[in-house]
């Protein structure tokens, strides 16, 4: 596995427009595999590694990355899919934003702490949790629609339904998301609140 | 951990089936140095072995190829009103912001609850009065049933503030930086320089009887119009009042009377008297008389015990006193 980075440097030292392809071409499908664990809609995966590699070229990532190619990429998608769900959840309430703020910022840096690594795999297991949680039918939907890209015409042909219950179904899935979301942001800030209140509380008696 | 243990582990995680335990146990072994790039190796191992779906690459690729001789690239969808900055400045690390945010959370409680930490509160019960000191020299007696609300940690160097309830006698010390005494009361605030001076704000009625020097009162309600009072004055602002009422007092300094444990009137109606006891021992004086309730008296009693002040009263203005749990009747004789 270790050849990979070996080859890429090489080319990136010659021509780093042949790097950045090379790379492309290497991790565009896996990153967008990975991308779409969080998003949960492939146009939005490829939009964000899209935007990862267009950035990677543009701002010269490929020159001041301290890790592996590989880890620099994946860090990349996981933190523009955090910002994206982020933006996402503000959408549908203003008043989270500030909230979020201080939790995003922690998503935004080029390396990981081991805690943030672990947190973002278990993101990844609350979302599948929430959509296993799902009645059977608003399940179905949801997953036909985000994973198979079907449009809501055919999902209600299949599923023997209205166009307007499969828009009613997806809008609900959504909605649970978000709330399970929204509630994973809180308690992180709540832990972290608590812990160091109680450490600052002790300082100070 | 070892190779193939942690293999699975890991993989585990991927697959979003790892137990807390197994959490933990990986956040200890990223700690090791070369381990993250392990973890990223087998994220990507993962991807591969577990694909949804296989996105169109070498569509993809011409297109990032024509982005890189100066093509846009396309997107699916606009991209979010929403900017992620690349290469962010320096930010803090995630402990140090937990950190900031706490020591704001406390500070702002601590802010919030500042009545509560940052003020010493004197009190008196019922039939008792208390003098004491203040931090810039100044001496406060207070009557009975009355409460002040001090700065715990000394007046710094502003104003002098300080808030009554019930009544006080003050005698404020002049300080070599000329600043302000306040008594704040309900209804108005008592500015001083250096003084002496009483402070009553009893029965919906508040009152200041200034025995030396001068104090400006003001209303927080009208604070661009400030009242200066001369000594021998006494000013009294009741409930429902619009403006503020002021007499000459022939004795200013009886007003603090109470802190010899004396009871002064002059041509004091025997209604005011009754609060005056009501107010100092806490139980009900009625005059249901109104003949009597506006008789005047004048003279002074001694106030150390509810009895004796009433036994006096009864000899003195020739007042039958009759006793009820919880109050005193005052009729004539």
């Amino acid at each position: 596995m270790l050849d990979d980075e070996v080859l890429a440097r090489q080319l990136f030292q010659t021509d780093p427009s042949a790097g950045c392809a090379w790379l492309f071409r290497r991790y565009y499908g896996l990153l967008c595999n990975h991308a779409l664990r969080f998003v949960y809609s492939r146009e939005v995966a490829e939009d964000i590694v899209g935007e990862v590699f267009c950035a990677f070229w543009t701002d010269k990532g490929y020159e001041k990355i301290t890790t592996s190619y590989r880890a620099y990429l994946f860090v990349a998608v996981r933190n523009r899919c955090y910002n994206y769900l982020r933006w996402e959840l503000s959408r549908k309430n203003d008043s989270d934003e500030a909230m979020l703020d201080s939790v995003t910022t922690a998503f935004s840096s080029a390396t990981q702490t081991p805690a943030d690594m672990v947190q973002f795999d278990e993101l990844y297991q609350k979302i599948n949790e929430t959509i296993a949680d799902l009645p059977p039918q608003c399940r179905r939907t949801f997953l036909m629609s985000r994973f198979e890209q079907k449009p809501y015409r055919e999902i209600a042909t299949e599923m023997g339904i209205s166009v307007k219950a499969v828009e009613a179904n997806i809008s609900r899935a959504l909605n649970t998301l978000r709330q399970m979301l929204r509630n994973e942001f809180v308690i992180a800030l709540i832990g972290q609140f608590s812990i160091y209140g109680l450490l600052l509380l002790r300082m100070l008696a | 951990m070892n190779g193939p243990s942690i293999e699975r582990t890991l993989y585990d995680l991927f697959a979003g089936r790892a137990t807390p335990l197994q959490k933990k146990a990986v956040e200890d072994w990223l700690r090791t140095d070369g381990n993250m790039e392990v973890y990223y190796q087998l994220l990507a191992r993962f991807e591969a072995d577990h694909s949804h779906y296989e996105p169109n690459t070498q569509v993809a690729t011409a297109l990032y190829e024509q982005f890189m001789q100066g093509a846009p690239y396309p997107r699916h969808r606009p991209a979010p009103v929403f900017t992620v900055s690349q290469n962010p400045a320096w930010l803090p690390p995630r402990w140090l912001l937990s950190m900031a945010a706490s020591l704001l959370l406390v500070l702002g409680l601590g802010y919030l609850t500042r009545g509560r930490w940052a003020y010493d509160r004197y009190e008196t019960p019922y039939g008792q009065t208390k003098t004491l000191q203040l931090a810039d020299g100044s001496d406060v007696t207070l009557n009975a049933h009355s409460s002040l609300r001090v700065p715990r940690f000394g007046f710094g160097n502003g104003d002098r503030e300080v808030w009554l309830n019930g009544e006080g006698y003050f005698s404020v010390r002049h300080t070599t930086g000329d600043h302000k005494f306040i008594v704040h009361t309900t209804d108005l605030d008592v500015r001083v320089l250096g003084t002496r001076f009483n402070v009553s704000t009893r029965s919906r009625r508040t009152e200041v009887v200034l025995s030396e020097g001068s104090v400006q009162l003001v209303r927080p309600r009208q604070p661009a119009n400030p009242l200066l009072m001369k000594p021998g004055e006494q000013a009294t602002l009741a409930e429902g009042d619009t403006s503020i009422r002021r007499k000459l007092v022939a004795l200013p300094e009886e007003a603090g009377a109470y802190r010899q444990s004396r009871l002064v009137f002059a041509d004091t109606p025997l209604s005011q008297v009754a609060e005056r006891i009501q107010d100092f021992y806490g139980v009900r004086v009625l005059v249901p008389n109104r003949d009597l309730a506006r008789r005047e008296l004048t003279g002074t009693l001694p106030n150390n015990d509810l009895n004796v002040v009433l036994r006096t009263l009864s000899l003195s203005y020739n007042l039958a006193v009759e006793r009820q749990p919880g109050r005193v009747i005052l009729k004539p004789q």
